[in-house]
């Protein structure tokens, strides 16, 4: 089949077009939600925040920023000592030489405190 | 063979996706498409609320007017080889017999 070359340059124009149109369809409805929902309420600090949060304690997203006074304690099952959330994974390595992984169950744990306890 | 018809054939043999993913790596790279979002958003905050349809329109004649010469002629370079492809597939099989 042969094609003329007018016809070969208007196919591809037109293929162009539609490339381009699919391109800037994307680009303009991203921007486009982007833009609606900055004019939306932020519900976790109830302000016009959506582009760019400065509220102390949020990233510019209003995303909640977990500082040291924020971080969640808990207590070793080991040790019994309040361990913050960040290290306890690090800490049940070291605690009295056991790990997670070499403990076969919690109760194992507690039945060593257990023992601990009494001598 | 009609504009549609080799349209809707570049889709199905995936020609028409590996040509969009081209043109958007081209216009990411000179940094074109950076320019549209700016000047999108900028359109998007100066009238809040805009419809839809309308922030569309502008950005589209807008992208048609400045998408640099250079990348569009890449482009149709592409997609002319591509359509030249689906015209003779049989120059196509041969070669690949040789």
């Amino acid at each position: 089949m042969t094609m003329q070359p007018v016809s070969l340059a208007a196919i591809s124009c037109s293929i162009f077009e539609d490339l381009l149109r699919d391109y800037t369809h994307e680009l303009t409805q991203r921007i486009h939600r982007m833009s609606k929902l900055a004019l939306q309420k932020c519900q976790r600090c109830n302000t016009y925040c959506r582009q760019h949060c400065t509220k102390p304690g949020f990233d510019i997203y209003a995303n909640n920023i977990q500082t040291p006074s924020s971080i969640p304690y808990y207590q070793c099952l080991s040790c019994r000592r309040e361990i913050a959330a960040s290290r306890y994974a690090a800490h049940m390595e070291k605690c009295k030489g056991r790990s997670l992984s070499s403990a076969t169950s919690y109760a194992s744990l507690l039945d060593g405190d257990n023992s601990n306890d009494e001598d | 063979m009609t504009t549609e018809r080799i349209s809707e054939q570049l889709h199905e043999n995936g020609d028409y996706d590996r040509l969009a993913s081209d043109l958007e790596y081209k216009l990411e790279t000179c940094g074109w498409a950076s320019q549209l979002r700016d000047y999108t958003r900028g359109i998007a905050r100066e009238n809040t609320g805009i419809d839809f349809k309308k922030l569309y329109e502008i950005t589209l004649q807008t992208a048609t007017e400045s998408i640099p010469d250079s990348i569009k002629m890449e482009i149709m370079k592409d997609i002319k080889s591509s359509v030249l492809k689906l015209a003779s597939p049989s120059e196509g099989s041969e070669n690949q017999k040789t």
